[in-house]
């Protein structure tokens, strides 16, 4: 596999791929350096890949191993969720087919958020704080902060699957 | 249907995201998660818009809020539009040059003589604010340096004086302080990676706080300004939680290791060296003759220095090792110092300072010339100045004296100090 084609197929497959290991790290940053370290080994390897769904599910299981690894080094196994239901959460990215316009409408809808929600996203996502740490910043208290996140996801999820179907409609 | 009306966990699923479920939480949510693809659907989406937030925020920052220096190979790896795919590309060409070392440091502030050591091997003795730094051993080289790091989460380290620490961030922060003296802002660490900090006798746990160590081969001082810190004693396990406006004492001696309210400020204070060499550097001498316990200067080289390399004759003071002093001097204060030379002389006597909120507040100097024999001065802190002795700026406001020096450059004058005062307002 050529060096550009590789690079290609990790990164629009990167938010997948950090999200699945987001899954077991439960650190967008975490996540993020594991990405980095698998595509500095798949640049390696690069020669024993010969397609690109080949390469993607050796990142898969890779970034898994390696969150799996560093979970058992610093936390509890017993705190990330069961292989299964870990093959479920990736299981329902890989049966989305419209996955890239999937993620271009979460795009659209995170640029259209109104700017105190969004903040609270990018305080909770972005700079990694805790529903502890958030409350006590916002003056709110830990459930109601938890509370407007779960709204905030939900809306976004209504928010892209609205842009879609007028996609669909536009295109029909 | 609308995504509320599904039935979906979310909050536990957002609580899952940050890792705040516990076991059994977590065993039911997988549960649920094997059973209901809809649930399995919701923490994917959950997790992407993570991602996706987190890229949003790099690509179109609003203000560097807490990260204001990211390391350039987190910053450049964004997104997956084409302009990003190039940045990551040579970021990747770059770090695969660099044998995969990545920067998890930003120089913030630095003075006076510094090192920084790689795990290559490479040292670097000139270091830039604003330049970046994988992990390594750092080290201030003389009395008057001080190096302030950052991490990418806005997590600062100071290093004071004469100091020894390496430093790594492979997901979790740790600091191996070796000697010498830290003062640390740590924000908000994950419950399950907390900052820690070895050294020779103790263990630090931290979550988001800020405090400061002094350690050397066989005690820990921690003193915590805010938060919580919890100290282990290497010893024999031990451990105690030091909350705000406390400190603490691992040593090697077995005593007790009791949590103890800082002292209030104290703004008249004299030297003991009665007792012993505690919290001095120099040669400690038992009173004999007609003189006092004293300590004598001994010789170091510092290679960078505003006068260019010199050897400096010097007596130190670690102050919160004294008894556990904490001494606050004020603008209308005074130093008073005693002791005796062989030769006259140009002495220089810097006041290392903290604020008294926490954190550095710099390095302060005075000069004054003492003659051969028995000398004695007294020095207003009004006198002393910031960086060197020919700056402008004098202290401003009440300031927490932590470390003292009393040199002479270049010239061996025999010089010993018998005391040091801090005195108030005439």
């Amino acid at each position: 596999m050529t060096e550009e084609l590789l690079v290609k197929t990790l990164l629009d497959a990167r938010p997948r791929l950090i999200a699945g290991t987001l899954a077991v790290l439960r650190d967008v940053h975490q996540a993020e350096d594991v990405f980095q370290e698998v595509m500095i080994k798949a640049l390696r390897m690069r020669e024993s890949f010969s397609d690109e769904a080949g390469l993607l599910a050796w990142a898969r299981v890779s970034m898994r191993n390696l969150g799996i690894d560093h979970i058992r080094r610093v936390g509890r196994l017993d705190m990330i969720l069961s292989e299964m239901a870990l093959d479920a959460v990736a299981q329902s990215w890989e049966e989305n087919e419209a996955a890239s316009a999937k993620l271009g409408a979460l795009r659209d809808c995170i640029a259209a958020m109104p700017q105190e929600s969004r903040r609270l996203l990018r305080l909770r996502y972005d700079e990694g704080r805790s529903g502890r740490d958030l409350a006590a910043l916002l003056r709110r208290s830990e459930d109601a902060v938890y509370k407007a996140l779960s709204r905030l996801h939900a809306a976004l999820r209504k928010c892209a699957e609205e842009r879609l179907a007028q996609m669909k409609e536009a295109q029909a | 249907m609308s995504a509320m009306n599904e039935n979906i966990p979310w909050e536990l699923l957002v609580r899952y995201a940050e890792g705040e479920c516990d076991a059994q939480e977590t065993a039911a949510l997988s549960r649920r998660i094997e059973a209901e693809p809809t649930v399995a659907a919701a923490l994917a989406e959950v997790l992407l818009q993570a991602v996706l937030v987190r890229d949003d925020a790099q690509a179109h920052p609003e203000q560097p809020a807490v990260a204001e220096n990211k390391p350039r190979w987190r910053t450049t790896v964004v997104l997956g539009t084409m302009a990003a795919g190039v940045a990551l590309l040579l970021s990747l060409i770059w770090l695969l040059q660099n044998g995969g070392e990545r920067d998890i440091l930003t120089v913030t502030q630095v003075d006076g003589s510094v090192r920084w050591a790689g795990a290559g091997g490479e040292v670097r003795d000139t270091l830039a604010t604003g330049s970046t730094l994988p992990g390594g051993s750092l080290e201030t080289v003389s009395d008057d340096a001080t190096l302030v790091v950052a991490f990418a989460d806005g997590t600062s380290l100071t290093l004071l004086g004469r100091t020894v620490a390496t430093i790594s961030d492979e997901g979790q922060k740790t600091v191996h302080l070796r000697s010498g003296s830290v003062s640390a802002d740590v924000r908000p660490q994950h419950p399950q990676r907390p900052l820690l900090t070895h050294t020779p006798t103790a263990l630090l746990e931290v979550l988001g706080t800020r405090f400061e160590v002094d350690s050397d081969e066989a005690n820990t001082r921690l003193a915590v300004n805010e938060g919580r810190v919890r100290l282990t004693r290497l010893m024999d396990g031990r451990s105690a939680e030091v909350p705000a406006q406390h400190e603490a004492v691992a040593s090697l001696s077995g005593a007790e290791m009791p949590v103890m309210r800082r002292r209030e400020p104290e703004v008249l204070w004299r030297s003991d060296f009665s007792t012993g060499p505690n919290g001095t550097q120099g040669r400690w001498l038992p009173a004999g003759g007609e003189k006092a316990p004293r300590i004598a200067a001994e010789p170091v080289f510092v290679p960078k220095s505003s006068r260019g390399p010199v050897t400096i004759h010097r007596v130190g003071l670690t102050l919160p090792w004294q008894d556990r002093a904490n001494i606050q001097v004020r603008p209308d204060s005074r130093v008073r110092l005693r002791g005796h030379a062989t030769t006259s002389a140009t002495l220089e006597v810097m006041l290392a300072c903290m604020k008294t909120t926490g954190g550095y507040a710099g390095n302060w100097f005075q000069q004054r010339g003492i003659s051969a024999g028995e000398w004695q001065m007294e020095l207003p802190v009004s006198a002393f100045r910031h960086w060197h002795a020919q700056a402008k700026n004098a202290p401003q406001e009440p300031l927490e004296l932590r470390q003292m020096a009393i040199y002479t450059i270049g010239t061996d004058a025999g010089l010993e100090v018998e005391s040091v005062e801090v005195l108030g307002a005439k």
